[in-house]
């Protein structure tokens, strides 16, 4: 199990460290000039240095992006699970959601600004929008492929409608749903970087834009690992949810 | 069987080859990159290649979609000369980019208006003011709020030129410091009326130069000659007539004609660099500085250079 | 609880064309009584289980039970499904709790009820185990268990150990009559296995395919446990046998 746990992290940490490698050695060589690309020192000294306002950084951009893909979770789930199991209510919506969903945040942040407003709101709503579309689309995935003979199961129970959907549709679809949230949160991170660029002043993508702006690359590429790695410990966390809630497809799937 | 139109090209060329082509060492380049972003202050990018082309030079404009990509570029060496703000290129300068300026290109160009209960500055405070990060505007807003001690009461919010209006209709902004023609159009949709003259401060109306990096000018002195010439007869033409700057604003930015014949009034193309020319530069510097925007200031004698003019 | 299929037949559409999977078929079941369905494949014998369980409605004819027309599903039958149809999410315990909870009983009593039934198959210090750590006859227990749970006066069985090897399958049957016998209730179980039918059932419905009719029912009258190298068990196989592979035009009517 250790033994396990550390080729683990010795192969998950390896292309980081080559990346790191190449990094240093194209910055070292000077191959591209450090108003473009910064040492890893350089970065370094960011983090170092700048932490409280990092930490700050990093806090707002958390609660925007748990803020935006918590409402996409009540939103979608439920809407999804209507759409999987009502036949009429999938035809409804089918087309509007094959529509949105190819739809990247960035280029909706004029519209967003005209019906939201600046600020929090339109940027929240943004990374709402950019999480609903894989979390609605694996809840209706996770509901279709509930086994039919569950239903009848369910039927020949007497079970009520909404026992069905609590009982039986949700937690089946549940691993579906959480494959969902991952997706949802990784493009609840992509967005954010434009959601913040809605007249906030702070969080990660607030400062990597005025980092730009202001030809500060070390400090753009410490948002840009720091979105990285709030990213992973994000996916992490919803890998370790699932293995809790859904410990009964243990040895069932490959996870 | 010589077509009328065949001989009259070669006839064309005849003329025009010898009085061209020798003008060119052979070393330098034919072809030259030009980075800009589509703007109103910018209108002699998209004149450049017909100018350069009477030179025997390719040119290929290249439009980004914001004032730092248009920097981060010329700074990778992706394109050789560009139309930039004065400020962004001292930014980059300073930080050892061997950026320098070889001509003036544009003065003026924008605006603070809102809402009609405000008449003066001071009367923002506390109210919000939306400028667009990095520009020259929110560098002598920021200098102004400093001179009259408001700088803390006034909430800057950050905003991309363009996405201004929406929130300035809605009243969710009290103020705009934008970049032409935004601030014609909102005024004279009736959603903000002028606040504050922007040019009185030491930036004065300097907004967009012509600049180059120093390698490409060392290693392409003639070439350099023609952009610089090529740039100068292209202002001189929207001097005379800024019709075809306006056109272009009322096609891209699908404005009225009326809006976009409005805004050239407030943009001032020029390729003077004569008198204080140089100081004024210097003084943008200093006012950077000043607001921390950089930390030590470029060599200046290698940062304009204005012998091509 | 008296059961009558009366004049049953079920109609498909399959990609246009209609199939006639159940041919006019009645059958009553008293209470108390144990009555295998048998057939190859294709005889209509699920389709006929389906329709009784309220599952599927009939294209004609109709499902009375004590005397009164079945609508949706009835409340004092229950179903255990092929390949058992347990909730894979859901432990041993929860799952023999389901049709209890469907009935909107309250959990302390619920749960009493259902460890109660996982001593009854045998199922004891299982409870917290999920359907897939399993054996396949556990399983089936598991189904059978919660088909017990709410004292079923009908119960409906769908091939449940078709799956099984051939040792848990004897076991299996044999606990089955166990709780049928502590239980009482009728049962309708459907089986392609001749020896099944008739190790299990007091008659045996015999069923021919396209169209899925009745050929003929078999009456076993042999004391239990039966022992399947009898003489008599040995005939009553042969019978079914015969019937199964006798042209119907030969066929007495029904």
């Amino acid at each position: 199990m250790a033994h396990r746990h550390l080729r683990r992290i010795v192969l998950g940490l390896s292309p980081l460290a080559l990346l790191l490698l190449v990094w240093h050695v194209a910055t070292v060589a000077g191959a591209y000039s450090s108003v473009l690309l910064p040492a890893p020192a350089a970065v370094w000294l960011i983090f170092v240095d700048s932490w409280p306002d990092l930490l700050r950084h990093t806090g707002t951009s958390l609660v925007r992006v748990l803020l935006g893909v918590g409402l996409a979770f009540v939103t979608a789930v439920p809407l999804g699970l209507l759409i999987g199991r009502f036949r009429p209510v999938e035809e409804t919506f089918d087309w509007t959601i094959q529509i949105f969903r190819c739809l990247p945040g960035i280029a909706l942040i004029p519209l967003a600004i005209l019906f939201f407003g600046i600020g929090d709101r339109p940027a929240v709503i943004l990374i709402w929008f950019s999480a609903f579309w894989p979390l609605i689309i694996t809840t209706i995935f996770g509901v279709k492929n509930v086994e039919r003979t569950l239903f009848k199961v369910s039927r020949a129970a007497l079970a009520s409608n909404l026992m069905v959907f609590t009982d039986v549709i949700f937690p089946s679809a549940l691993p579906s749903i959480l494959t969902g949230l991952r997706l949802a949160t990784g493009a609840g991170w992509l967005t954010l970087v434009s959601a913040e660029m809605i007249a906030v002043k702070s969080g990660l993508g607030y400062m990597i834009m005025y980092a730009q702006v202001m030809f500060r690359a070390d400090q753009v590429v410490a948002g840009i690992i720091l979105i990285g790695a709030v990213g992973l410990f994000f996916d992490q966390s919803i890998q370790l949810l699932r293995a809790r809630l859904c410990r009964w497809q243990d040895g069932l799937v490959i996870q | 069987m010589t077509t009328r139109r065949q001989v009259l090209i070669a006839g064309m060329s005849a003329v025009a080859a010898p009085a061209v082509i020798p003008r060119l060492a052979r070393a330098e380049v034919s072809s030259v990159k030009i980075g800009s972003v589509f703007s109103g202050t910018t209108m002699q990018a998209p004149l450049l290649p017909k100018y350069l082309a009477e030179a025997g030079i390719k040119a290929e404009l290249i439009d980004f979609a914001n004032i730092t990509q248009r920097m981060q570029a010329l700074a990778a060496g992706e394109t050789q000369v560009g139309y930039a703000s004065v400020n962004g290129a001292i930014l980059l300068a300073s930080k050892g980019l061997d950026l320098v300026t070889l001509c003036n290109g544009c003065e003026g160009g924008w605006y603070l208006i809102g809402k009609p209960a405000f008449k003066s500055l001071s009367d923002l405070k506390g109210k919000k003011i939306a400028v667009q990060p990095g520009s020259i505007a929110q560098l002598g807003l920021e200098w102004k709020l400093r001179d009259l001690g408001i700088q803390k009461e006034v909430e800057l919010v950050f905003l991309n030129n363009n996405d201004m209006p929406a929130p300035m209709r809605s009243g969710e902004i009290d103020a705009l410091h934008g970049v032409e023609p935004i601030p014609t159009l909102v005024r004279m949709n009736g959603w903000a009326t002028d606040i504050w003259n922007p040019y009185e401060t030491p930036l004065g109306k300097r907004n967009v130069v012509l600049i180059a990096s120093r390698s490409f000018i060392a290693k392409n002195p003639e070439t350099t000659r023609q952009i610089v010439k090529a740039h100068v007869r292209a202002t001189q033409e929207l001097q005379r007539d800024n019709s075809s700057a306006a056109a272009a604003m009322v096609k891209i930015l699908n404005l009225s004609p009326a809006i976009a014949a409005e805004a050239m009034k407030n943009i001032f193309y020029t390729s003077d660099v004569g008198g204080d020319f140089g100081k004024s530069i210097v003084a943008v510097g200093d006012i950077m500085q000043l607001m921390g925007q950089i930390t030590s200031k470029p060599d200046w004698s290698k940062f304009v250079d204005t012998s091509f003019v | 609880m008296h059961l009558s299929v009366s004049d049953v037949s079920k109609t498909y559409d399959q990609r246009g064309s209609h199939v006639l999977a159940l041919d006019h078929v009645s059958l009553d079941v008293a209470f108390g009584e144990f009555v295998c369905l048998l057939g190859d494949s294709g005889c209509g014998k699920s389709t006929l289980l389906q329709i009784i369980a309220g599952l599927e409605p009939a294209s004609q004819g109709g499902i009375l039970i004590d005397g009164r027309e079945l609508v949706g599903c009835h409340p004092d039958t229950t179903v255990v499904f092929q390949e058992h149809g347990l909730f894979p999410w859901m432990t041993v315990l929860r799952n023999i709790e389901f049709n209890l909870k469907a009935r909107g009983m309250a959990a302390a009593k619920r749960h009493e009820i259902a460890a109660r039934l996982v001593e009854t198959v045998g199922l004891a210090g299982f409870e917290k185990k999920y359907p897939h750590e399993l054996s396949g006859g556990m399983r089936q227990r598991v189904g059978i268990a919660r088909a017990l749970a709410t004292s079923p006066k009908l119960l409906l069985m769908d091939e449940p150990f078709g799956a099984l090897d051939a040792q848990t399958r004897s076991a299996m049957q044999a606990e089955l009559l166990r709780l049928w016998a502590a239980h009482r209730s009728a049962v309708v179980f459907v089986t392609h296995s001749i020896e099944e039918a008739v190790f299990l059932a007091d008659r045996i419905v015999v069923m021919t395919p396209r169209p899925g009719r009745i050929g003929r029912i078999i009456d076993v009258d042999l004391p239990r446990p039966r022992d399947p190298t009898s003489e008599a068990f040995v005939h009553h196989v042969k019978i079914a046998l015969e019937t199964l592979h006798t042209p119907r035009a030969l066929l007495a009517p029904s």
